[in-house]
């Protein structure tokens, strides 16, 4: 730039300069000049204003997160089906239509038209039904089935049992009765005891409890899909879904539900009717058949299908779901701190109307009743499962036989915290122990054993406590990186020889394919297969890697 | 988006993009597998491809359209269109810039019909919004003055001043997308510059 008379620049010079300035190319004295005019000329100042609007852009709204994000990729995906180019026998049957043939030659391109999808395959069918969105997701699970086969791969399609009791028979193979393990895979349905909850974890994204006396089934697990049919009881469920996890359906006899990613309860009473209740998040209740949107439940709402009545959510339902609780500080580095609120109140993020906002007095007992007719008082079916009774189909089905490594575990610590340390230290495990012990408050014992080893941690008697604090976060919370904390810093304590390095290399597997580290769990497999040649999860891993068979 | 101090800006290709010597910048290692994964018709992947890049439509829409209640439809349109012509992308481009060329064909047509449709309209605004400014001058925020403003450019002019001011990209790039030569781009930029300069000026 050439120097410049101050006393020349006036508005001309100004508005000349105001696109050099904005955009830093001005020298430092034109620069001084144009902010010094400015100050004295108001409609340059107004025109600088305007300028810098125009070249800094409108202020872009966010993106739609979520559910919105979720139908408009679906909408997407729908528009693209539709906007396929027509088949050819589409333009042929039209140009029949125009040139008016006689009615064989019609009824020679009717035939044409109705076999032309049959023959073309899925393309065709998927046009024809495009709107349904089932009908959408399963095209897409078509293609991944065949090539994927599973979730990311074919080790991430089962299933845990984490706690409690169930009668099931394999609906996949109904000629092979579950095998004596605790893991179960799709086409599995299970007839929940009449006394216990049950508690499983699904393709290690998935933490769900099934009230007593439930009937559910877990029918499908794709890379886009996976889906349960609950015939009865109450299904709680948390998934906290990530943008590229598959979607949730929940089916029951009159509705669909439609899950993206939240904390919620699908019931079906005795009446074969449904009633949805959310406590975070946002479900779709679709139509079984068209797949319709019916309504869209939010946290806090409980609906019933059949009256399509909106009411708050209730106790029952509250208590299904708190076995899921899992609020954690996520800030938090130290895993023994990551648990701060599965303590048995209801966590600050689920909207449970007429509870207080006090964390102390967020507990059930605090719960406002229903506001909706309880129509839905669920009693105890009467086809219950007895011994010797062996009529129904389902007295065919095996327990799935837990592994309560946990309980083994608790149990031992016990039993060396006694020999090593005083009253303090055993009444504190004591508590833990008592928590551990039943399905409805296991949840809580993570929270408690986090506890003990923050204030324990070092004794060597308490190493287990690492491995304890491990598999509740990984069964519970479903938080990994937690778990693989635990487990290696009990590794690392551990002496070589001790009785639990087994389970612990084996959980460190567990937790890399449960979280979809396929690589990873490949790698802890061989591992735990070079150390562990007749080891007991031997089965457990080959079962979920067939390409560990061949190296082992 | 691009702040008004920084507007002219140098472009880099994205890290692990590999550039070859005739400098055309094609896929990255992930593009690539995304890419290979949204052609097989995988769910997983075309939802990944919408989720990197449903952003980056969106707002482009916004800034050339301004708030519409056609944004909406018009990003699922050109899923929809990128979707359906997976297939015959060669990959001799970014995926970002492809996207923005489907985005630019989708809107011109409107953009044209819409300021052909809006001229009178907007001529009859700007005169009563210039009777009113001493009194509204004060209430009205300069953003929305922007928006008014450039929504009185050209369609071919606002297209090339977004792409380059809002979006960041260089000449080459803009020419790429509109399938126009450089320096009609540049021409379009600088008379797009000057227009605008004239109209706040007149405000």
């Amino acid at each position: 730039m050439t120097e410049i008379n101050p006393t020349r620049y006036g508005c001309h010079e100004c508005r000349e300069d105001a696109e050099l300035v904005m955009s830093d190319r001005a020298t430092q004295g034109v620069r001084d000049l144009y902010h010094s005019h400015l100050r004295e000329c108001r409609d340059c100042r107004k025109m600088h204003r305007l300028l810098y609007a125009l070249y800094e852009g409108p202020v872009v709204p966010p993106p739609p997160t979520g559910m919105a994000e979720e139908k408009e990729f679906h909408a997407a995906l729908r528009r693209a089906r539709e906007e396929q180019p027509a088949p050819w026998y589409h333009k042929w049957s039209l140009r029949a239509g125009v040139t008016a043939m006689a009615g064989a030659a019609a009824a020679l391109t009717l035939a044409l038209f109705n076999v032309g999808p049959m023959s073309l395959g899925s393309d065709a069918e998927t046009v024809a039904d495009n709107t349904s969105p089932t009908a959408l997701v399963e095209h897409d699970v078509v293609d991944d089935t065949a090539t994927d086969g599973g979730i990311d791969h074919p080790a991430q399609s089962y299933g845990r049992v984490l706690g409690g009791d169930a009668s099931v028979i394999s609906m996949a193979k109904p000629e092979r009765a579950v095998a004596n393990t605790d893991t179960f895979g799709v086409g599995t349905r299970f007839q929940v005891d009449d006394e216990e909850a049950l508690q499983v974890g699904m393709v290690g994204k998935i933490v769900a409890n099934f009230t007593p006396g439930s009937d559910i089934e877990w029918t499908k697990a794709t890379p886009s899909l996976i889906e349960l049919e609950v015939h009865r009881g109450i299904a709680a469920v948390r998934y906290d879904r990530r943008p590229s996890d598959p979607i949730l359906y929940v089916r029951t006899p009159t509705a669909v539900v439609r899950v993206i990613g939240t904390v919620f309860t699908v019931e079906v009473d005795e009446n074969e009717e449904t009633i949805v209740s959310v406590l975070r998040g946002q479900v779709d209740v679709l139509h079984p058949e068209t797949n319709d949107l019916r309504a869209e439940v939010e946290s806090g709402d409980r609906y019933e299908v059949a009256t399509s009545s909106h009411g708050n959510v209730g106790r029952d339902e509250v208590e299904a779901a708190l076995p899921l609780s899992n609020e954690v500080d996520v800030d938090s580095a130290d895993f023994t701190d990551a648990l701060t609120l599965a303590d048995g109140h209801i966590p600050t993020s689920w909207n449970v109307p007429g509870l207080p906002e006090d964390a102390i007095q967020r507990t059930l007992l605090h719960v406002p009743a229903p506001t909706a007719e309880p129509t839905t008082i669920f009693e105890v079916p009467v086809t219950r499962r007895r011994v010797g009774q062996a009529t129904r189909p389902f007295d065919d089905g095996a327990a799935l036989v837990v592994d309560d490594e946990a309980g083994d575990l608790i149990d031992r610590l016990m039993v060396e915290v006694k020999e090593t340390r005083g009253k303090e230290l055993r009444a504190a495990l004591d508590n833990c122990r008592k928590l551990y012990a039943s399905q409805q408050t296991r949840f809580r014992a993570a929270r408690c054993l986090s506890s003990f080893i923050s204030e324990y941690g070092d004794e060597p008697a308490a190493v287990e406590g690492y491995l304890l604090v491990g598999i509740l976060r990984m069964d519970y919370a479903l938080d990994y990186r937690a778990a693989d904390n635990a487990f290696e810093e009990f590794l690392r304590r551990a002496p070589r020889n001790h009785h639990s390095v087994e389970m612990a290399m084996y959980r460190l597997w567990l937790s890399a394919t449960e979280d979809g580290r396929i690589t990873e769990a490949l790698h802890r497999g061989r591992r735990y297969l070079d150390r562990f040649p007749h080891g007991k999860y031997v089965g457990k891993i080959l079962q979920r890697f067939e390409e560990l068979k061949t190296d082992f | 988006m691009q702040s008004a101090e920084n507007i002219a800006i140098a472009h880099v290709p994205p890290e692990g993009a590999d550039v070859s010597q005739a400098g055309v910048c094609v896929l990255s290692r992930e593009e690539q597998e995304l890419l290979e994964g949204a052609k097989a018709g995988r769910h997983r992947a075309l939802r990944q491809f919408y989720g990197t890049y449903q952003g980056q439509v969106r707002a482009h829409l916004f800034r050339l359209l301004g708030p519409d209640c056609e944004i909406d439809d018009l990003t699922q349109i050109v899923f929809a269109r990128a979707f359906n012509a997976l297939g015959s992308f060669q990959g001799n481009s970014t995926l970002s810039t492809w996207l923005y060329r489907i985005t630019a064909n989708t809107t011109h047509n409107l953009l044209r019909q819409r300021f052909r449709r809006d001229r009178v309209k907007t001529a009859l605004n700007w005169f009563n919004a210039g009777r009113g400014t001493a009194v509204q001058s004060s209430r009205v925020e300069a953003r929305d003055e922007a928006h008014r403003l450039l929504q009185r450019l050209r369609p071919d002019l606002r297209e090339v001043f977004v792409l380059y001011h809002y979006e960041g990209l260089t000449l080459q790039e803009i020419s790429d997308i509109l399938g126009k030569p450089v320096s009609t781009v540049g021409d379009r930029l600088t008379r797009a510059r000057k227009k605008l300069r004239e109209l706040v000026s007149a405000s």
